[in-house]
């Protein structure tokens, strides 16, 4: 889901930057001696999940892992995208440096919702599976439709652009959100107070 | 323990999280998460270089060449998935459209390109909706014709002839007005033939060396895409990178807060 450079219009890429510069100075705020290692792992992580794609009928797909860093990471997520798309764009070109506010923006936005619902669900006692599923999956769509959002503000039809969006995303939510749901269950079984 | 046995392994991933236990060593649980994150990503991570196709579908390439005036060229995602049925626009660097078209089930294109379209530089860009667009920026040949620079590496004989080929002596030249002899008429009948058959040889070798130059362009296609995806030394370039910033940040805490003191 990395826009590429020259297909936005400039209300949105400066929407976009706005909203990431905004996020990344709050979650930079939230950081401190230990979510600092842990934004980190995340932010590797989410580097090197784009590279490990897999093939699913006609379209090739990987692993976004938004939602699981949302929920890791709370507000910090917004400057481990920040970090991991800035270097993926340099490295890989992947995206670019002109949309990395609104490629960031898109990630970390649905990546955090998802998250923070994930945590309120796990302290009213849902269980860890359902709420780890709910992160990746949540937070994978919620980027798909923020994309489609992107591109619709820019001239790109809505309705159908959002469509395949979403439609072509479908697969990867339902192993997105099983990802999601393993990790959550791993990291409370281990560490029950670990989203307190 | 786990940690012993990881230690070879993942030296560098290690470090973080020994920085992280003399800098953050106040909730237990938190390390120990940490540890085991540490080492999921670093499975991933092993997973990863070992992983032979290691690229993703989101940054799509395009590539063309221009043969006897038409446009050929392919796209394709950097896993190598082909870009299927999707717009083709070549414009020039200032943006006025040449020619428009769509991909094939195979990502590829073929455009003619409009007569006399006086541009230096073609802009070949394919959008691939949801946010994908690939442009390739072709500089084009001098219009004078290309096939003649090649001809001369097939050896001697077609780059004079080429030669000749310039000044075009018209048949009627020869003979004008008296009625020519015999002789005469048998020489120049065998010069044109001659020089016919030596055209027509050269004009084969042409198409023969076209032929070969298409079959360098399909290969060169092939390569490009191979090393469209990114590379290891870069991948873990990058994961040193955010190793170097947390590193650093957790760095300037500790030298604010003091919470860190060895």
């Amino acid at each position: 889901m990395h826009i590429a450079e020259g297909v936005l219009s400039l209300p949105v890429l400066v929407t976009g930057g706005a909203v990431a510069a905004l996020g990344t100075a709050v979650g930079l705020r939230h950081l401190d001696a230990d979510t600092i290692p842990r934004a980190g792992v995340v932010s590797a992580a989410l580097f090197a999940a784009s590279l490990i794609h897999v093939r699913l009928g006609a379209s090739s797909l990987h692993l976004v892992l938004n939602g699981v860093a949302g929920l890791l990471l709370g507000s910090a997520v917004f400057p481990a995208f920040l970090v991991s798309l800035f270097l993926q764009a340099v490295l890989f070109q992947f995206g670019g440096l002109i949309v990395l506010g609104v490629n960031t923006a898109v990630m970390a936005c649905s990546g955090f919702a998802a998250g923070m619902a994930a945590r309120f669900l796990l302290r009213r006692g849902t269980p860890a599976f359902v709420a780890g599923c709910i992160a990746g999956g949540g937070g994978l769509l919620g980027a798909a439709l923020l994309a489609a959002a992107a591109l619709a503000a820019s001239g790109e039809a809505f309705g159908a652009g959002a469509r395949l969006l979403l439609v072509a995303h479908l697969p990867l939510a339902a192993v997105e959100a099983a990802v999601g749901g393993c990790a959550c269950t791993l990291l409370l079984r281990r560490f029950p107070d670990l989203f307190r | 323990m786990n940690r012993n046995s990881s230690s070879n392994t993942f030296p560098a991933l290690l470090e973080i999280s020994q920085k992280n236990r003399s800098a953050a060593r106040r909730h237990f649980h938190t390390d120990m998460s940490l540890r085991t994150v540490l080492l999921v990503l670093g499975l991933a991570l092993l997973g990863l270089t070992l992983a032979p196709h290691a690229g993703e579908a989101h940054r799509l390439l395009v590539f063309a060449y221009v043969e006897g005036g038409t446009l050929l060229g392919e796209a394709y995602f950097n896993d190598g998935a082909p870009v299927k049925q999707c717009p083709v626009s070549v414009t020039d660097d200032e943006g006025r459209e040449a020619v428009s078209g769509t991909t094939d089930e195979g990502g590829r294109f073929a455009l003619v390109l409009p007569e006399g379209f006086p541009a230096k530089t073609l802009l070949v860009s394919v959008n691939g909706g949801g946010g994908h667009k690939g442009t390739f920026r072709l500089d084009m040949p001098d219009a004078g014709s290309p096939p003649v620079n090649v001809a001369p590496t097939a050896g001697t004989a077609p780059s004079t002839v080429l030669a000749e080929q310039t000044p075009q002596p018209s048949p009627s030249e020869a003979p004008s007005g008296v009625l020519p002899s015999p002789e005469a008429l048998e020489t120049f009948f065998t010069a044109t033939l001659e020089k016919a058959l030596d055209e027509n040889a050269a004009l084969r070798r042409v198409a023969l060396l076209e032929g070969k130059l298409a079959a360098l362009q399909e290969e060169l296609l092939v390569l490009r895409r191979e090393l469209a995806g990114p590379r290891i030394p870069e991948v873990l370039g990058g994961i040193g990178y955010i190793i170097g910033i947390t590193g650093a940040a957790l760095w300037a805490l500790s030298r604010k807060g003091g919470s860190g003191k060895r």
